[in-house]
């Protein structure tokens, strides 16, 4: 009976998310409502960046990339990693978007993820 | 199949410029007098011929990418170029069949020539008097001069009575069917050989007519035989550049590479996957000078994203 509330409970959220924008899914919710009643402004800057990339560098690739976040002033490191990456692509070919998963797949998986965390 | 008819029209391609290149350069190098002039023009050839090969498909290429100027500069050029190897084709293509022809023609000559004079010997052994075998003759002219007439006249030589002259009469009519028969003879050595001779030259004949195609097209159209003689020619060079420009153009082009066998998947073009629109860094990228804006679709767009 528990498990079937439990599904029951699951499915209702699924049908939700479906309902939300992809972006406000990766975040979790969907913008918040402030008490003055308008939408919160820092929801409006929802990137979608919120999967880590941990990195181990070598000093001196660390002191060049310090010297270019002083020199060329990128907004955030981030910022940095995919304009190199723009570049690469460019430089080297592109790569097949089919290769790819779609969107909503990597927010399925995503959301999967953190369902399943959550639960533990 | 499909590999099988590229691999077709790639080799017609290459054997027509082959034949063209070597045509044209032959015909064009034996206007030279000395044989600096003749590898002059025969360089000559072989770049209008490389020209005229390439050229087609950079028309195409020009007119693709709308460069005009480019597009009428290599068409002003192909027509140039097609010209001159037309022009030496042609050359070389009424050289090569008029030689033949004329070939043709001696060899008609001479079995005409051999036929009118079989025709004339007959005529000749016709003129002569019948008479008997050669043996006979002598040797009935032997069984006169063993007649006591023979030494009674020395020989026919002096008759002095009617019996002599009436035996000498005989032994002169002897002697005139003698060379009658001699000549008879000679002429029927002579005659033989020319037979033998214009059978000769009969197995040997290239053929009946001189150029039997041009003939006998002329005689199905009811023209002269000169003119379909003059299109004939002309249309192997015809060929030939057409071949060189057109097939080269098909080699390259479309008809061949882009077709698929029915039934065959069609391959699923390369779409190339985008970063995602972030705002701060297409921001960050207006502020320097001198970048483009970068690709703007929008990641996660259609649901609300890039914001």
């Amino acid at each position: 009976m528990a498990e079937d509330d439990e599904d029951e409970e699951r499915k209702r959220q699924e049908r939700e998310r479906k309902k939300l924008p992809l972006i406000d899914r990766l975040h979790g919710s969907s913008p918040r409502i402030t008490a003055s009643g308008f939408e919160d402004l820092r929801s409006k800057r929802r990137t979608g960046r919120i999967v880590q990339l941990p990195l181990r560098l070598h000093p001196r690739v660390r002191a060049i990339i310090d010297i270019i976040m002083e020199r060329d002033k990128p907004p955030s490191l981030v910022v940095l990693f995919e304009d190199m990456l723009e570049a690469y692509l460019e430089k080297r070919g592109p790569v097949d978007k089919s290769l790819l998963p779609s969107d909503e797949e990597l927010v399925r998986r995503y959301e999967q993820e953190r369902d399943n965390r959550d639960d533990e | 199949m499909s590999i099988l008819i590229r691999l077709l029209v790639l080799g017609a391609a290459l054997l027509f410029i082959a034949v063209s290149t070597g045509m044209n350069a032959v015909f064009l190098s034996s206007l030279g007098r000395t044989p600096l002039e003749a590898a002059m023009l025969g360089a000559v050839s072989v770049a209008s011929d490389a020209a005229k090969v390439a050229l087609p498909v950079v028309i195409m290429r020009a007119l693709a990418l709308r460069a005009w100027v480019h597009a009428f500069a290599a068409t002003l050029m192909l027509i140039a170029v097609i010209g001159l190897s037309l022009a030496s084709g042609t050359g070389f293509a009424v050289s090569t069949r008029s030689s033949v022809v004329a070939e043709r023609e001696t060899h008609a000559g001479r079995i005409a020539a051999r036929e009118r004079e079989l025709a004339e010997l007959e005529q000749r052994a016709k003129t002569l008097l019948p008479s008997r075998p050669e043996a006979v003759i002598e040797t009935e002219l032997m069984g006169k001069r063993v007649d006591r007439q023979w030494q009674a006249t020395t020989g026919c030589t002096s008759p002095t009575t009617t019996a002599a002259r009436l035996y000498c009469a005989e032994v002169f009519r002897l002697r005139t069917e003698l060379e009658t028969a001699k000549a008879r003879t000679a002429l029927g050595i002579e005659r033989h050989e020319m037979v033998r001779s214009l059978e000769a030259l009969q197995g040997a004949s290239i053929g009946g007519d001189s150029d039997p195609q041009a003939a006998a097209i002329a005689e199905l159209l009811g023209v002269d035989r000169r003119l379909p003689r003059v299109v004939l020619t002309s249309w192997t060079a015809v060929i030939l550049e057409l071949g060189s420009v057109i097939m080269v153009l098909l080699a390259a082009g479309p008809a061949l590479h882009g077709w698929r066998e029915p039934g065959m998947a069609e391959p699923t073009p390369l779409v190339p996957a985008e970063l995602p629109v972030q705002p701060d860094r297409l921001h960050w990228r207006r502020q320097r000078k001198g970048m483009t804006f970068g690709t703007t679709t929008g990641w996660m767009g259609d649901h609300g994203g890039g914001r």
